[in-house]
């Protein structure tokens, strides 16, 4: 219990850190001086007007998504029983990929809320494809069925968005790119508030199960004889980590390695019981995906990165640093 | 089957009648009758394959019987919840192992799940009977290390300090001697016979003939789907019934200090050496 305390704290002064560079970055130092002064000047109000409409909801944008991929990363990684799960393995991302460039060929890229409703209901198909294959099965039959139905529903669901945008010819490719690398330049209050509700509410529900997660890890049998409805359960995690990322897809596209990378850093770092894992990961999560769009705005400005980028660039080195140690 | 009370005197802990199982049509067990009381301590033996890890499924409640039921403390083992039972009920069976890395304190904490909900810390009390079951089980000093980095006999020892955990009224063991030299064997029978004085029912189901003649006080032979020969060591350990269930040729004699059944094996029935 202290250790969660500690953990927590810790994480929390980091992601703070992170939440006010991410804020002010990109301001000038006369510009900082100003968010001081508190006058009612127009040059005061502009500053502030950019904050507050512009880095502030896209600083929460960010940080909500990364608290959601890597949250489900862990659910993911510890129902599949596999520390390389994550969350987009069961064809999550090339469902809401495949939703969101059908919407942005249909509708333009301007129509935002169908590109998010759109890739919202990509997701869910593909996870729907994936339980429907796997429910039936038992132990270790159960994983692997998810695993390689995944695979193949996540190939399938590719090459139709391929095909999509081969055919359509569409001129939004640059939108369609940004999509698919992660975006989170569209970040506004009702995107951060309906994604948080669905999020948050979704994270509750987990972590009132954290124990239940530590005995699926422990395989189907024992966890059963340890006083759990493996099948309930289980149906119950992957359904709610699939829709908190479904939600996160549909409003910052698909970012890559939170869900992978951070649950494994977090693993290291305090263990692998979830009752610590699940609030450490939703803190680094989240603080990992601000900081990775604040690098993303700023490092080639005035052309600002994908932040998918930055995180397979920072995640991926990471993850093979791990795999060697190991 | 549902007997009226619950817990009630005259009432068994653990009754199985007439299940029956089979996989892909292919029947395994053919009206198995078992009944466990407790403080009972039953060795189930029986070769390869002859359905001993598939009773202890059905007695468990992870595999529902086709025919015939299990009933536990007088209630029909599928209408109980999962989490009913594990607070009466443990099960030491071999496993997968994990890649998470648990330590063993945490693997043996595990135990105490069915006593909490979904979301809950440890308390002092937990504390004192995971420390208990540790200490029972000769595991204390491995508590900081991580379980995968165990020996598959300190392995074993750390299911059974979980399965104490639970604080359950019968234990079931699953060839509990996989992976075990003769002294965790001898040290397992000793540890068995202390939480059986306690109160503890135990049911072991085993290939290793020596080893459940040396242990249990009740033996059953699993022979083509049913039990068979039920009774003290001394009676079902004999060289008709190891001829007739193993086709072994044996030579049973007593042991020279506990007077208990000893069999040495000297080749197969019919099939020479």
């Amino acid at each position: 219990m202290r250790k969660t305390i500690l953990v927590s704290l810790g994480l929390i002064t980091l992601l703070v850190a992170v939440s006010i560079i991410s804020l002010l970055i990109g301001s000038t130092g006369s510009e900082i001086q100003r968010l001081w002064a508190m006058d009612n000047s127009s040059e005061t109000r502009r500053v502030w007007t950019i904050l507050l409409s512009y880095r502030l909801p896209r600083t929460l944008l960010a940080a909500l998504a990364g608290a959601g991929l890597a949250s489900s990363g862990v659910v993911f990684q510890g129902v599949l029983r596999n520390p390389l799960a994550d969350p987009y393995l069961i064809g999550i991302a090339s469902g809401g990929a495949l939703g969101a460039v059908i919407s942005i060929v249909l509708l333009g890229e301007g129509h935002v809320i169908g590109t998010s409703l759109a890739a919202f209901a990509g997701s869910l198909t593909a996870v729907a494809m994936v339980y429907g294959l796997a429910a039936a099965k038992r132990g270790a039959a159960y994983i692997n069925t998810v695993i390689l139905a995944g695979v193949i529903v996540g190939a399938f669901m590719n090459a139709l968005m391929l095909l999509t945008i081969s055919v359509s010819g569409s001129d939004e490719m640059q939108r369609i790119l940004f999509w698919l690398m992660g975006d989170l330049s569209l970040a506004d209050y009702g995107k951060v508030k309906s994604a948080g509700v669905m999020a948050l509410t979704g994270w509750v529900l987990i972590y009132l199960n954290a124990n239940r997660l530590n005995l699926l890890i422990a395989g189907d049998d024992t966890a059963s004889n340890l006083g759990i409805d493996v099948r309930k359960a289980r149906s119950m995690f992957m359904a709610v980590a699939a829709l908190i990322t479904g939600t996160i897809v549909s409003v910052s596209g698909t970012v890559g390695f939170v869900g992978l990378v951070v649950p494994h850093a977090m693993r290291l770092l305090f263990g692998p019981d979830n009752r610590i894992l699940l609030p450490a990961s939703l803190l680094g999560g989240a603080a990992f995906l601000a900081a990775s769009d604040c690098a993303a705005r700023v490092v080639a400005y005035p052309v600002e990165l994908p932040v998918g980028v930055i995180t397979a660039l920072a995640g991926a080195p990471f993850f093979l640093y791990l795999l060697v140690r190991k | 089957m549902t007997l009226p009370c619950d817990g009630c005197a005259g009432t068994s802990l653990l009754k199985c009648t007439g299940i029956r199982f089979g996989y892909d049509k292919r029947p395994v067990l053919d009206g198995i009758d078992l009944t466990v009381e407790e403080g009972d301590f039953v060795g189930v033996i029986g070769p390869n394959g002859s359905g001993k890890s598939t009773l202890v499924k059905l007695m468990s409640g992870l595999l529902t019987p086709l025919g015939g039921d299990v009933a536990f403390k007088g209630r029909d083992m599928a209408e109980l919840s999962r989490r009913e039972v594990a607070k009466e009920l443990a099960v030491v069976a071999q496993e997968e192992t994990v890649d998470f890395g648990f330590n063993v304190a945490e693997e043996v904490m595990l135990g105490r799940s069915p006593h909490h909900g979904g979301l809950h810390f440890e308390s002092n009390s937990d504390r004192d009977l995971v420390e208990d079951a540790m200490r029972k089980t000769g595991v204390q000093h491995l508590a900081d290390r991580k379980t995968e980095a165990l020996s598959g006999g300190e392995r074993q020892r750390v299911r059974i300090a979980r399965a104490l955990a639970q604080q359950p009224r019968v234990l079931l063991l699953d060839e509990p001697t996989n992976h075990l030299d003769l002294y965790s064997q001898l040290s397992l029978t000793e540890l068995m016979h202390s939480i059986n004085q306690d109160g503890l029912a135990i049911v072991l189901v085993s290939h290793d003939i020596n080893f459940v003649s040396r242990s249990c006080r009740r033996i059953e032979i699993l022979h083509e789907g049913r039990l068979r020969f039920g009774g003290p060591p001394h009676e079902v350990i004999t060289e008709a019934n190891l001829r007739s269930c193993f086709h072994i040729e044996a030579v049973v004699d007593a042991n020279p200090i506990t007077g208990g059944p000893r069999m040495t094996p000297i080749g197969r029935v019919n099939g020479g050496l």
